[in-house]
């Protein structure tokens, strides 16, 4: 089977190249001949339309509406009473209608001398309009593959630009927040999961440049953080946001999870205007999962304590234990402490930022400064973000223009470990910390101090002392800083190149304290009492993209456009960790060498990569429509004699090709029978896109420092040389259809697509001899299958009152199609994930279940034992799990683990609508995902019943008498039995319906010289989720892996959060 | 058509990349080292590659010495211990037991290939080939590894080119034998074996040099193994000469005895013969508590994981301590240092109730953590053992007995006409220990058995009715000797194996290894009768 696949690929490729090459050849062919005869232009009888536009709600005729003929020049205007006539070349023209407060909207001629045009306000959203693409703004009519687009947003309360993205693309992009905390942002995927082990992420390209968001994968020194570049770019910034999910080949070996083009605003004109934002909002504490009060966790901790096995003096140290009022202890231990209470607090935000954008006819700018605050939820942990973002456009000749770009922005935070953890977490620990002890000491009188009191006597640290006394810290930096030339040959050919810097640096502090945590062992070295340690992250990019553009409208029917590049990415990537324990104090919080176990680790990576990049578009009479691109790229990454790749100049390239084509049915003459049809479009393509988001140096044999008796430090081979090692190749096919219904009233847009990715970078297991393990290699398929969908509804039309509805909804079905390695299993946070063919990428593997013995009677006759690490057997009793055996061994053992979960949903995606009401706005935004399995790993750890951890109010159910029916198992210390193990007592289901946002804004009716207008807004985030999770919060993200997808690790969730703002435009 | 692609393709590629496309696409970097600048031009690069060996050799530490001893007459598994370590002890591996991996041995080879094959041995300084003496260390660390990899393995895949590519790593290298293996060893090593030990200084208190296992230890060893005895015994005494080893007082056990026949007080100096501080360690291997690998047998052992057998602390209870032809005791001082008696000197042989190794930490300092591998009495006692099939079974019985002198072999005598015979009037050049430095050699035995040299009663040779029986005698008492003496250092079953291969005898190693169980005894017997299971599963 694997030959078969390996056979297939070899033919597969130049079949490809053949498709492309014969497309060019055609391309060429079809061109020549009509350049030549372009003087002498064909003659066609014109063609003449009158027409009426009119607004579609009242009828009433719409004056000085601008009508344009898109295949040739020709313009008009109506007259008052709404009514124009227009010269066009032939019937087959489309006409592109705009009016003031009106939305654009085309229209086909399709052989109608006599054209009524309806008009919608501008309030509703309308699928005729420009959105950025690849080579600069295009028509959506004109675009070939699917793209969706943000240039409105709708939820003025965002921090990162994921935020849109999540609710208003959710369709488009699956996207999980990856914890409540302001801007850590989301874990996104796009059609599918296109990867097993490299990065799986899509492409961010901002105002043109591929970002490296390498640093979001560095390995945090705080648990639970994620450091988001994009949250370096504020919202307000942003003109548009756009998903391409196809026709993408021209980011070749980068492309494969899909590219995202985010574009900041620039200067539009030489008025000056001035846009002040100003917000300010609460957030809300979590509702955590309920614990055992002081009474419950007291008969609970007593219960525990007898099955320690420990004797009656141990047993009698127990403070707890102690019920004599008189005893000095007593307060200590005679608390009814909420510990949620003294870790999280309400939450705040303020927003602050002004923006300009003038300039006069040599040079355009937009200039845009601000000021972000954060209070989260947990105390002391804040967010505070400045940014300053300069845009400019020069003409310095009238052939030679420049943009320039430059930004700045520090996100400052104070943080705390998050997460299961249990040691440091305050939120981890406020769940199981014992209710009957307070955060603070007690006098030997029994008074209380304002002194916080140490780890208790079960080990478990004080969240309050460690809110208090940690120093954890991070402070990141991005500046970017670019320019780009433009020359222009001609009005046909002109040459840009884009030289970009950018550095993203993030310097980490972190001081975990000795009051509050228990010391620990350290393995090797010996007790840690406290640990300070520091990590300086280092980004840089350089990037340049230098590209050749031509367009030409060749006639009335024919018009080309084609570009040729180059870039160039060199990415520098650098992490510097010092750590030391012991520091003697908890006010020394710096890393001083001098302390105990200093340890020090990092990582050192260059990467470049080079693409070569070419794509011709042709357009006939704005009906057909053909893209198609290719690119060649080499990377510093890829070994010098792939399979998949060409040697040219010393070098393996990948050839990454792709061909779109649409067709505009409803502009067919044929089509003006069919009258509530307005807009009709197919579209189809096939494209071969790449994954370089491979290990560097994987391909070379390298050494690895060691240290060696703590003096010298000795080099050793640590990886071996695979010349063949390259990108992963995803071969994705598309088909799509776009609707326009009633008079456009009803849009509907479907896609449906297939993949399959190849090339699977894997580890492969070595021979013994070469004293090593394994090595990346490219080898096993995974293919993904699924269908979008979006819809838009003008429901309601009324002159002041309208309502629209919008929907979509994405599907995909992954299934791992071979594996040259067999079987993976991969174990992360207590869980294991299963990659096997047949199955989806990260179910969860684990033990299924089948209740709880009830009776020792019941478990005898059942007759399941493990086998302890000494070889011993272990029976299972009453109050045990009944796990169900896969292999009828009588063993409970790795061989019965079976898939108990699947993270991926069956659907998922947003729906909203927006009502506006004269001048006011009512948004609502829902988002939901439908059938995904989750994780529950902070549940796991509150139900364990396995130590002196307060547990939730589940476990009040436990078994703990013969003949109990429930379905809690017995609590015994050190959980012998496994009953906590990963089993599908922690897989839950994770759909959920979620009212993500609501907004209501007012535009006030202002006539002013100096204020031009003035919205003020309120808004509400997470209002309302409808779910069966168990959890906090359904929507989780451990991490970006695609094995890491469903888990919830117990960070930070999401909660009700209410802003209220106002904008001025002056 | 391919051809007309790779036109088209060239097309494509734009000129800006043809002008430097290589310095563009090359990525360096400042942690790791490539290949290609990692050529061994420099004195740093050839240090950085050995303390590299250095580390890699760090994982194979816990391994010699468990599956050394664990599989021997002399330790055993207890109740704690993992399910992996009780394969050892049971001869019965499952997949995926890590002590039976042969990776890290295989790393330790390719390591060394890797410096073999970069170095410029031609490199001097000041007319000194400084760059031979790594050359030859690395020779040797690959020629111990492999020998451990036969031993443990039967078989092991022979290549000296360092495996450095996929390529490299998925050709098939023959499989040999530890004959051939031994040749082709002894060729590799025979014209280093004058060619000093490289030195990097000390770590803390270990000396690096230790971690370079003697040329001359490893070429006796591989003649021993093989049955050629002369080479055998001249590669030991040459070593025994240039390195001036010899078993000395200092590291001797004692009663005191007054009253001619009351044992008044214990001296306890033979333990420290392998603390870090020994002058009789030929070869450890060295780590720390806080890099690298961490040794776990001296935590195995405190956890009582592992623990001697009670046939090895019998061992030590039952020996005649020599004091005089009418002082005398039970009990070989060697059990201080070896496992942890009652410190009280009067209940010397009541026995502790959970007697554990102490061997293990007796080799560390606070710091650095040792195994120790070659010591000078495992010299003298593989010396011993080569010279005894020589023929000179007085010679090696004196190596136990009393100690190789001028004054035991070269005074007229026993030992001197039995070395003359065999060498036909003349006594050959590695049966002299005339030099000073071997004057006040001990006998192995009397470091923790007392005076056995003037004894004519227990530690004699009996006479016997041939030749070969006296031959096996002495080699049993040989056998016997390293199980007293380096008991717990790893060279327990190899020893047996090495004897019973010799005498063709599987029950020699079957009767001795068995008779550690209570239960189970007939089984493992049986399974240990057949040789092929004294090798781990591949």
């Amino acid at each position: 089977m694997k030959k078969n696949n390996s056979t297939q690929m070899k033919i597969e490729l130049p079949i490809s190249l053949r498709m492309l090459l014969f497309v060019l050849l055609a391309f060429i062919a079809t061109v020549t001949p009509s350049m030549a005869g372009e003087k002498g232009s064909p003659s066609l009888k014109k063609f003449t339309v009158t027409g009426l536009v009119r607004d579609a709600n009242t009828g009433k005729p719409i004056s000085a509406a601008q009508i344009q003929a898109l295949n040739n020049v020709a313009s008009s205007t109506t007259d008052e009473k709404g009514q124009f006539v227009i010269n066009v070349m032939n019937d087959e023209e489309v006409l592109s209608v705009s009016a003031f407060d009106y939305a654009v909207r085309e229209m086909a001629v399709r052989g109608q001398k006599n054209m009524i045009i309806d008009m919608y306000p501008e309030t509703f959203s309308t699928f005729y309009r420009s959105l950025e693409g690849l080579n600069g703004k295009e028509r959506t009519t004109t675009t070939t593959s699917s793209s969706k687009g943000l240039n409105e947003f709708r939820l003025p309360q965002a921090i990162s630009p994921d935020e849109f993205i999540h609710s208003e693309l959710g369709g488009d992009v699956r996207s999980m927040y990856r914890s409540g905390n302001a801007g850590y942002g989301t874990s996104m995927f796009i059609r599918g999961l296109n990867s097993l082990n490299a990065n799986a992420q899509p492409l961010f390209v901002v105002d043109g440049v591929v970002w490296n968001k390498t640093s979001e994968d560095a390995v945090s020194l705080q648990a639970g953080y994620f450091s988001n570049p994009l949250t370096s770019i504020e919202v307000g910034d942003i003109e548009s946001i756009t998903v391409l999910k196809d026709g993408i080949s021209i980011y070749g070996s980068k492309a494969s999870n899909g590219v995202i083009l985010i574009k900041t605003n620039r200067g539009k004109s030489a008025v000056t205007k001035i846009d002040l934002n100003i917000m300010t909002g609460i957030t809300q504490k979590p509702n955590a999962i309920p614990v055992m009060n002081a009474e419950e966790y007291r008969t609970y901790a007593s219960e525990m304590i007898g099955t320690q096995g420990l004797t009656k003096n141990e047993i009698a140290a127990f403070g707890f234990l102690k019920s004599d009022k008189s005893s000095p202890t007593y307060n200590t231990y005679h608390n009814q402490t909420d510990w949620s209470n003294e870790v999280y607090r309400l939450g705040n935000t303020q927003s602050y930022a002004i923006n300009v954008n003038g300039g006069d006819e040599r040079a355009l700018y937009y200039f845009s400064l601000g000021y972000t605050g954060n209070n989260g939820i947990v105390q002391t942990t804040n967010m505070a973000r400045i940014h300053t973002r300069i845009n400019a456009d020069f003409k310095l000749l009238p052939t030679l223009t420049a943009k320039l770009n430059v930004s700045y922005t520090t996100i400052d935070r104070d943080l705390l470990d998050d997460g299961v953890n249990n040691r440091t977490s305050p939120t981890f620990l406020s769940m199981i910390k014992s209710p009957f002890l307070s955060p603070n000491t007690f006098t030997s009188s029994g008074t209380k101090t304002k002194d916080y009191a140490d780890a208790d006597e079960f080990g478990i640290g004080n969240p309050a002392a460690i809110i208090q006394k940690s120093r954890n810290y991070s402070k990141q930096y991005r500046f970017n800083i670019g320019v780009t030339p433009k020359y222009e040959f001609n009005k046909n050919l002109y040459l840009t190149t884009q030289f970009n810097y950018s550095l993203d640096k993030n310097k980490e502090s972190y001081f975990q304290p000795m009051l509050g945590t228990k010391e620990i062992y350290l393995e090797g070295y010996g007790y840690s009492f406290n640990k300070a340690a520091n990590q300086i992250i280092r980004n840089i990019g350089l990037f340049n993209d230098t590209r050749l553009n031509y367009s030409k409208k060749i006639d009335a029917d024919h018009t080309i456009s084609a570009f040729w590049g180059w870039r160039y990415q060199n990415d520098y990537f650098e992490s510097d960790l010092l750590s030391a324990h012991n520091t003697g104090s908890d006010n020394n919080t710096a890393v001083l060498g001098s302390y105990s176990y200093v340890q020090t680790n990092g990582t050192n990576n260059l990467s470049r990569s080079i693409s070569n990049y070419a794509s011709a578009s042709y357009n006939f009479r704005n009906k057909y429509f053909l893209d198609v691109a290719a690119s060649l790229d080499g990377s510093s990454r890829f070994g010098l004699e792939t399979k998949g790749g060409y040697f040219i100049f010393g070098h393996s390239w990948g050839l990454f090709p792709s061909i779109n084509g649409a067709w505009l049915a409803s502009s067919e003459n044929v089509m003006k029978d069919f009258s509530g049809i307005d807009l009709l479009r197919f579209r189809g393509g096939f494209g071969v896109t790449g994954n370089d988001g491979i290990e560097d140096y994987a391909t070379k044999a390298y050494y690895q420092t060691v240290r060696y008796i703590n003096y010298a430090n000795g080099i050793v081979l640590t990886n071996i040389q695979n010349e063949s090692l390259q990108w992963e190749t995803t071969k994705r096919w598309n088909g799509g259809v776009d609707l326009g219904l009633f008079n456009n009233r009803l849009t509907l847009s479907a896609d449906i697509f297939t993949s399959r990715t190849s090339d699977l970078l894997t580890l492969k297991a070595l021979d013994v001899t070469s004293g090593l393990d394994a090595y990346w290699n490219n080898g096993g398929e995974l293919s993904n299958k699924g269908y979008e969908l979006s819809g838009n509804l003008k429901l309601l039309n009324d002159k002041k009152f309208q309502w629209e509805i919008s929907m979509n909804v994405g599907h995909y079905k992954n299934t791992i199609e071979s594996l040259p390695e067999g079987d993976q299993i991969l174990n992360l946070y207590g869980g294991s994930v299963l990659t096997s063919v047949g199955n989806p990428v990260g179910v969860f593997y684990g033990y299924k279940t089948k209740g709880v013995f009830a009776t020792d009677a019941e478990a005898s006759t059942a007759n399941l034992h493990i086998v302890n690490a000494n070889g011993s057997y272990s029976y299972f009793g009453a109050g045990d799990l009944i796990f169900d055996e896969k292999v009828k061994d009588n063993t409970i053992d790795e061989k019965d683990r079976q898939i108990i979960g699947n993270p991926n949903p069956d659907f998922y995606g947003s729906f909203a609508s927006k009502m506006s009401y004269k001048k006011i706005t009512l948004n609502a935004l829902f988002s939901y995902s439908y059938g995904n399995d989750v994780y529950n790993y902070l549940r796991s750890q509150l139900e364990s019943g396995a130590d002196m951890s307060n547990q939730s109010t589940a476990m009040l159910s436990r078994w703990r008498s013969s003949g109990q029916l429930t379905s809690q198992p017995k609590a015994t210390y050190g959980d012998p039995m496994g009953n906590a193990r990963f089993s599908d007592r922690w897989i839950e289901d994770g759909s959920y319906l979620r009212l993500k946002t609501v907004s209501v804004s007012y535009r006030i009716p202002i006539n002013n010289t100096f204020i031009n207008g003035m919205d003020i807004w309120v808004a509400a985030n997470n209002l309302w989720t409808l779910t069966n999770y168990l959890g906090i919060d359904p929507e989780c993200s451990a991490g970006n892996s695609v094995l890491s997808q469903g888990i919830d690790i117990g960070l930070v969730p999401q909660t009700q959060s209410f802003f209220v703002g106002v904008k001025i435009n002056l | 058509m391919k051809k007309l692609n790779y036109i088209v393709l060239s097309l494509l590629v734009s000129t800006f990349a043809l002008t430097s496309c290589d310095a563009l696409l090359n990525a360096d970097s400042e942690r790791y080292t490539f290949e290609e600048n990692f050529q061994m031009k420099s004195a740093h690069d050839t240090i950085f590659s050995m303390v590299g060996v250095f580390s890699q050799l760090q994982k194979l530490g816990d391994r010699y010495i468990l599956l050394g001893e664990l599989r021997s007459d002399l330790m055993e598994t207890k109740e704690n211990a993992s399910r992996y370590l009780k394969e050892i002890n049971d001869f019965n591996f499952s997949e995926g037991n890590p002590y039976i991996d042969q990776k890290d041995y295989y790393a330790v080879i390719n390591s060394c290939n890797y410096v073999t094959k970069n170095l410029d041995t031609s490199y001097t300084v000041l007319n000194d080939k400084v760059m031979m003496r790594t050359y030859a260390a690395a020779k040797s660390i690959r020629a111990w590894t492999y020998l451990q990899l036969a031993l443990n393995f039967d078989t092991v895949r022979y290549y000296s080119n360092p495996i450095t590519t996929v390529a490299d790593a998925t050709k098939s290298y023959p499989s040999i034998g530890r004959n051939e293996l031994a040749d082709s060893l002894i060729a590799d090593l025979k014209p280093l074996k004058e060619i000093g030990t490289m030195g990097l200084g000390t770590f803390g208190a270990f000396k690096s040099s230790l971690n370079i296992f003697p040329i001359k230890f490893i070429l006796g060893d591989l003649y021993l193994w093989k049955g050629d005895y002369e080479n055998a015994a001249r590669s030991y005494h040459d070593l025994i000469y240039s390195k001036k080893a010899e078993i000395s007082k200092n590291y001797q056990s004692s009663w005191t005895v007054d009253n001619k026949n009351v044992f008044q007080s214990i001296t306890i100096a033979w333990q420290n013969v392998l603390k870090p501080t020994s002058t009789e360690v030929l070869a450890s291997i060295g780590s720390s508590s806080s890099y690298g690998q961490q040794f776990t047998v001296d935590s195995l052992s405190y956890h009582y994981d592992i623990a001697p057998s009670n046939l090895a602390i019998s061992k030590w209870t039952t020996p005649i301590y020599y004091y005089g032809p009418t002082v005398q005791t039970e009990g070989d001082l060697r059990i201080y240092g070896s496992i942890n008696p009652p410190n009280m000197v009067t209940n010397l042989w009541l026995q502790s109730p959970n007697p554990y190794i102490v061997k293990y930490q007796l080799m560390n300092t606070d710091k650095e953590k040792c195994l120790v591998i070659y010591r000078n009495s495992l010299l003298y006692l593989r010396y011993a053992e080569a010279v005894n099939r020589l023929g000179c079974p007085l010679l090696a019985f004196a190596v136990i007995k009393k100690g190789l002198s001028d004054l035991t072999t070269n005074r007229p005598g026993a030992i001197r006409n039995e070395v003359l015979k065999y060498g036909n009037g003349v006594t050959p050049s590695y049966m002299t220990f005339t030099d000073i430095a071997f004057a006040n050699n001990y006998g192995i035995r009397q470091r923790g058995l007392g005076n056995t040299n003037l004894d004519t009663t227990v530690y004699i040779i009996p006479r016997l009715t041939s030749k070969n029986d006296t031959l096996d005698y002495v080699e049993d008492a040989i056998v016997e000797e390293l199980a007293l003496e380096t008991a717990f250092e790893g060279n327990r079953f190899h020893d047996l194996m090495r004897v019973a291969l010799r005498r063709g005898k599987p029950a020699y190693l079957a009767d001795k290894v068995s008779a550690k169980y209570t239960i189970n005894k007939d089984v493992i017997k049986d399974k240990l009768m057949s040789p092929i299971n004294w090798y781990l599963p591949h």
